[in-house]
């Protein structure tokens, strides 16, 4: 963690990586920073999760791209970035500039591609953690195949593991049959927490046109409309694994994330919803601090979990 | 095109609304900060609804900008547009802008510019004439649609009109239309074509300009997510000048660009 000017008692989600709050920006939902910073503090923020790096720089997928859902929105960009390389030129020297933690999100096609990405990074001093993508949904036959199968999802984080000393932070697909069986993998590989969810495969259609909004046809399911499924998700994630989960998944307010909280998330994520109220991570953590430093009110480690069921 | 720097997320009031047509509205909000730092064809990005349903916020180019005010042609086309034409006088929202890049500054080595505009693309022209007047430039509107009830032409001056159906005008395109009267046009000094409208429209307007090599700048249209660049979601395919085409965020290279980087 940077210099905090908050007083709220920081995130320690393990290895290296305390958050002065427990809101994340989302990556693929705040580009690599610049934007954002000229309307809203990120400083107030626990920290931004930059948008997918690659190795090779990728235009993403062909227009059109996005598809406004009840609630919610389909996407399919297709990890459009920079690539590693301008990634460390040219965008790390602002993003070092914030006074928030930095966790780089990270995409490959294969696992060499995570691990040169990685060991590149590892020498670029200033970052805080990272993301491991294995479940983008939108990238045919690529880091998709990692994050539903808990044996090839084992291997890489293994292999990760034994590359870097950086906090690890493994990011889950809802799209499979047992998610806490993919969480364990992670974990066992020697994870240090878990993101989750990432969009749910969603598809638009236009009936009279007969054809898909989006030309990739499908496309993640993202905002409002995916929380009562995230929510499910991390409860049933941190009831199997005992690092930390960070939540996400439509979160659009202050009681959004504290659901999260509640239900077991140690720190939460904002994504889609940066879109459309450019401060709204600013405005959640504010409220979020003021919970907790209320006379009276619990620890953000007694709220963690202390969802009462049965 | 000139990138604009200052960007504010203002609550704004809707201090009128008003319809020019059965499915349109031109709609007034205070937000001094935007209309201060607005340039013609810039945009918005405005949240409609203060709910999460719709969800994303709705782009809209900037129709007139004075007076701590700016005004917003409306058409209506969907569930955000509709609630957006429907919002009394009084209410606040949120009002992101000013965004995208703008027309070229008017002091350009052309004596005469023709905006260039096809359904609800004339959003744009009135800010933009107004900027040519100012600037001491003549400016003629050549405007299309489908049939005389889609023709909208606000507060404009010196119009000229084309419909498909031939209910008002020149009966075709509006690229018919400018065919019709360019060289009457360019008799008079340097033209300069400035168009907005739909995209089939518009790579007509750009072929036409390219093959009577007329000076020509486009503003496009594209689904957009956020409007400041972080969605990724207005991918556009361009020209590259030095061969090829090239993709950009539309929202923050364009909606502006040259006529001859369509593709």
């Amino acid at each position: 963690m940077k210099n905090s000017s908050t007083q709220a008692p920081a995130i320690n989600l393990g290895r290296g990586l305390t958050l002065k709050s427990p809101v994340l920006l989302a990556s693929g939902t705040v580009s690599y920073g610049e934007e954002l910073s000229r309307l809203t503090d990120l400083s107030a923020i626990g920290g931004l999760v930059t948008k997918a790096i690659s190795l090779e720089p990728r235009t993403g997928n062909p227009p059109r791209r996005i598809a406004e859902t009840p609630c919610g929105m389909v996407n399919a960009i297709g990890l459009a970035n920079v690539g590693i390389e301008r990634f460390i030129a040219d965008k790390v020297p602002f993003l070092r500039t914030l006074d928030t933690s930095i966790i780089v999100n990270i995409a490959g096609r294969s696992i060499d591609d995570y691990l040169e990405v990685v060991s590149r990074l590892d020498a670029v001093p200033g970052l805080d953690a990272y993301e491991i993508n294995l479940s983008c949904p939108n990238v045919k036959g690529e880091c998709m195949i990692m994050g539903v199968s808990p044996d090839a999802t084992r291997e890489i984080v293994t292999e990760l593991r034994a590359i870097t000393s950086r906090h690890l932070m493994i990011k889950l697909t809802p799209n499979v049959t047992s998610i806490s069986s993919i969480a364990l993998a992670a974990e066992a590989a020697g994870a240090d927490s878990l993101s989750l969810i990432n969009t749910v495969v969603g598809m638009a259609v236009d009936w009279k046109k007969r054809r898909p909004l989006l030309t990739n046809v499908t496309g993640g399911l993202s905002g409002p409309a995916i929380k009562p499924i995230a929510l499910a998700k991390v409860w049933e994630v941190y009831n199997a694994v005992s690092i930390p989960v960070v939540g996400m998944g439509g979160i659009a307010s202050f009681d959004d994330a504290m659901e999260f909280l509640v239900t077991g998330a140690s720190a939460i994520q904002i994504g889609t919803m940066n879109f459309v109220q450019p401060d709204i991570g600013e405005k959640v953590a504010a409220a979020i601090e003021k919970f907790f430093s209320t006379p009276g009110a619990p620890t953000p480690q007694e709220f963690k979990g202390s969802l009462v069921t049965g | 095109m000139h990138e604009t720097c200052t960007i504010a997320d203002s609550r704004a009031t809707i201090t009128a609304s008003r319809r020019i047509s059965p499915d349109t509205s031109v709609i007034t909000l205070a937000c001094p900060e935007i209309a201060g730092a607005a340039r013609p064809g810039n945009f918005v990005n405005v949240r409609v609804s203060s709910s999460t349903q719709p969800l994303l916020r709705r782009p809209f180019s900037i129709h007139n900008a004075e007076n701590g005010q700016i005004e917003l042609m409306v058409k209506e086309i969907g569930c955000g547009t509709e609630l957006f034409c429907r919002t009394e006088p009084g209410t606040e929202l949120m009002v992101l802008g000013p965004l995208g890049n703008s027309f070229s500054e008017p002091s350009g080595t052309f004596s005469t510019a023709v905006l260039v505009s096809g359904g609800i693309g004339t959003a744009p022209m009135r800010f933009l004439e107004k900027a040519m007047t100012a600037a001491g430039k003549k400016s003629i509107n050549l405007i299309g649609g489908r049939s005389q009830k889609e023709l909208l032409s606000d507060n404009l001056s010196n119009c000229r009109f084309s419909t498909d159906d031939g209910s008002c005008g020149v009966k075709g395109t509006v690229v018919d239309l400018l065919d019709a009267e360019i060289s009457a046009i360019a008799a008079e000094g340097r033209v300069k074509i400035f168009g907005c409208g739909p995209t089939p429209m518009l790579k007509a307007l750009a072929s036409y300009c390219r093959q009577h090599s007329l000076a020509c700048e486009v503003s496009l249209e594209s689904v957009m997510g956020c409007g400041f660049g972080i969605c990724y979601g207005c991918s556009v395919e361009i020209a590259n000048p030095e061969g090829g085409t090239r993709t950009i965020l539309l929202c923050r290279e364009g909606p502006v660009i040259d006529g001859a980087l369509m593709v």
